[in-house]
């Protein structure tokens, strides 16, 4: 039961996440558009777009959840721990390879990794917590 | 030789179809009631109506307005503001403070086709939408007044004669008559007409991403804006509606006959489509109006989150937006690093604003001395004539003419009424700066909304399905037919 919460909670944080990485590098590096969306338009129309996009974004976050997460689940606290930077290297190179392809080469592309990283960042910690408790 | 004859036949009857293949436009135009169907909406109607005409081959032009063919004044008409005029005298102390000199006087639009009350125009409309068949196009154009809804933007509406509503669900329903084979193209003029952009899906739903025939649209203002036709340009003059620019494209030259900023034929086919006049009236149109178009309501409908705040990168510059950017940019000498940079253009935001504001209050501060003045004088006044405000209600039709006249005189002669003819004009001017302010703060949410599509359109290739990317392809088909 408490495996079945910890699974099905944890992806619902990753879009709030995921949000704020992205509005990081917007506002340093880009359109700054929630800055400018807080000044000019309207809170609650704001809120409205969130929760419906953080509702899209479930099935993806979920996915990203099983394939790059969850295995991690299964590794032994030893191996976990030792993987642990590896683990932050090949999502980068994934994030990297992915985006090229996909067609982003400039500044989406540092938004979209550093969205993954503190996304991984976040489910590392709350993993290592997770093993540390069981130990 | 039976089989000679049927080959015959059939190239006889696509021949006839193809020749028979009609551009049929209706105007839908004028205001809800006399009180607001001004005469530069009409002057707009009139115009629209002669370049479709005289720009649209095998073209069917009905025209529905305010009251049809009623010889009753529909038109409220605008004078200069004159003391020494009875009536505007005696409004002018007892009207408030945003009375304004008017006359009305009946339309004067030849060949119509009655009023656009839902009792004549949705039958007519229904009628003529069941005759269309496959090779022809139909074009809606409305000028007139419309209402927003805050809550649900499919209740957005055409203010129709005596104030009848026509909501984007209802109008949908109506355009469910025409046959999905037919182009469908709506030039939508009134306040609020963004909400109008989800005609393009079936039951004006606004959560899909389906679309119903082949229909695109041109919108002067997003769903929550009122359009530059609702603001004081009607009333102080340098009226500029949607339809200005939009037709000015269309025609090749201005409605006084100037030549345009460029030439809109973006690709040199020596016709300008709808789309190109569109996006010459978004880089060109100095006023009030957020102009959007169908394809750019697509864009925005199909954002998906993990787009949405993600900022420009490079394949931005090579799209339309970014050239029209550019355009609005050098047409009001705004400083150029505003298009690259978000906190100088935020901050000029903030200038525009602040001015706007501020004018917006010097014209409260000026209105309330106004009716300051008002309140004393119709003291004063009913001091020594107890009752006159009734009176003025009623248009003095209890008072003997020549008491009128008398009070008449002892106003024009008082140095209040002086003075409030003084704060009137100077209100006039005041209302002036004020538009001019919204308009040059406008272009700078102009720049801003362009930036954005810049984005939406550059990234749209690269991450939208095949049956979305097709289906905005056939709005932009539909977007660059002609009139």
């Amino acid at each position: 039961m408490r495996n079945l919460i910890y699974f099905l909670l944890l992806p619902l944080l990753f879009y709030p996440l995921y949000f704020l990485a992205v509005n990081i590098v917007d506002s340093i590096m880009g359109d700054q558009q929630l800055i400018n969306w807080l000044y000019f338009d309207s809170k609650h129309k704001l809120l409205f777009t969130f929760i419906n996009d953080w509702k899209s974004s479930l099935p993806v976050m979920y996915g990203v959840y099983l394939i790059l997460v969850k295995p991690l689940h299964f590794l032994s606290s030893k191996l976990f721990f030792g993987s642990f930077w590896l683990e932050y290297i090949l999502a980068i190179i994934i994030v990297v390879s992915a985006s090229y392809l996909f067609g982003f080469r400039e500044i989406s592309l540092v938004a979209n990794g550093l969205a993954i990283v503190i996304i991984l960042f976040f489910v590392n910690i709350s993993e290592y917590i997770y093993k540390s408790i069981r130990r | 030789m039976k089989l000679k004859i049927l080959i015959l036949s059939l190239a006889v009857v696509s021949w006839i179809s193809a020749v028979s293949a009609e551009n049929y436009s209706w105007i839908i135009g004028g205001g809800p009631t006399k009180y607001n169907s001004q005469v530069q909406i009409e002057r707009n109607v009139k115009w629209a109506g002669e370049v479709i005409s005289n720009r649209s081959a095998n073209s069917i032009l009905k025209i529905f307005y305010t009251d049809g063919d009623d010889p009753e004044p529909d038109v409220i008409n605008y004078k200069d503001r004159d003391m020494k005029d009875r009536q505007y005298l005696f409004d002018m102390i007892f009207g408030g403070p945003d009375v304004f000199p008017t006359f009305f006087t009946n339309h004067t639009i030849n060949a119509l086709s009655g009023s656009t009350h839902p009792d004549n125009l949705l039958p007519s409309l229904k009628k003529d939408f069941a005759k269309l068949t496959d090779n022809d196009t139909a074009l809606i154009l409305y000028n007139g007044h419309g209402w927003g809804n805050s809550t649900d933007y499919g209740l957005n509406n055409f203010r129709l004669w005596t104030e009848k509503p026509l909501t984007v669900y209802e109008f949908e329903k109506l355009l469910g008559n025409i046959p999905d084979s037919v182009p469908t193209r709506f030039i939508l003029t009134q306040c609020f007409s963004g909400g109008f952009s989800r005609l393009i899906h079936q039951g004006a739903a606004g959560d899909t991403l389906e679309l119903k025939g082949k229909r695109c649209g041109f919108m002067a203002e997003s769903a929550t804006r009122e359009a530059e036709g609702c603001s004081s340009s009607l009333t102080v003059g340098q009226y500029r509606d949607y339809t200005t620019y939009m037709f000015a494209a269309l025609d090749g030259k201005t409605r006084l006959g100037e030549p345009l900023a460029y030439n809109p034929d973006l690709n040199n086919d020596g016709k300008v489509s709808l789309r190109e006049a569109h996006l010459y009236t978004l880089g060109n149109a100095y006023s009030n109006d957020l102009s959007r178009s169908t394809s750019e309501y697509y864009l925005e409908q199909w954002e998906p989150w993990y787009l949405r705040w993600l900022p420009r990168d490079k394949r931005s510059k090579s799209s339309v937006f970014t050239d029209i950017q550019k355009v609005i940019i050098e047409n009001n000498k705004l400083p150029g690093v505003i298009a690259l940079d978000a906190s100088a253009l935020r901050k000029l935001k903030f200038e525009k604003q602040k001015i706007f504001h501020g004018i917006k209050k010097d014209f409260r501060t000026l209105k309330n001395r106004i009716k300051m003045i008002q309140f004393g004088m119709i003291e004063a006044l009913q001091k020594k004539y107890p009752g006159i405000k009734n009176a003025y209600k009623n248009k003095f039709k209890d008072y003997r003419d020549e008491t009128t006249q008398s009070i008449f005189k002892f106003l024009l002669a008082s140095e209040q009424a002086k003075k409030l003819n003084e704060l009137f004009m100077e209100k006039d001017k005041l209302d002036l700066t004020l538009l001019d302010a919204e308009r040059a703060l406008t272009q700078v949410e102009r720049v801003e909304r362009m930036g954005k599509l810049s984005k939406l359109d550059s990234l749209f290739p690269v991450f939208s399905k095949q049956t979305v990317k097709d289906n905005y392809q056939k709005i932009i088909g539909c977007e660059n037919t002609f009139l």
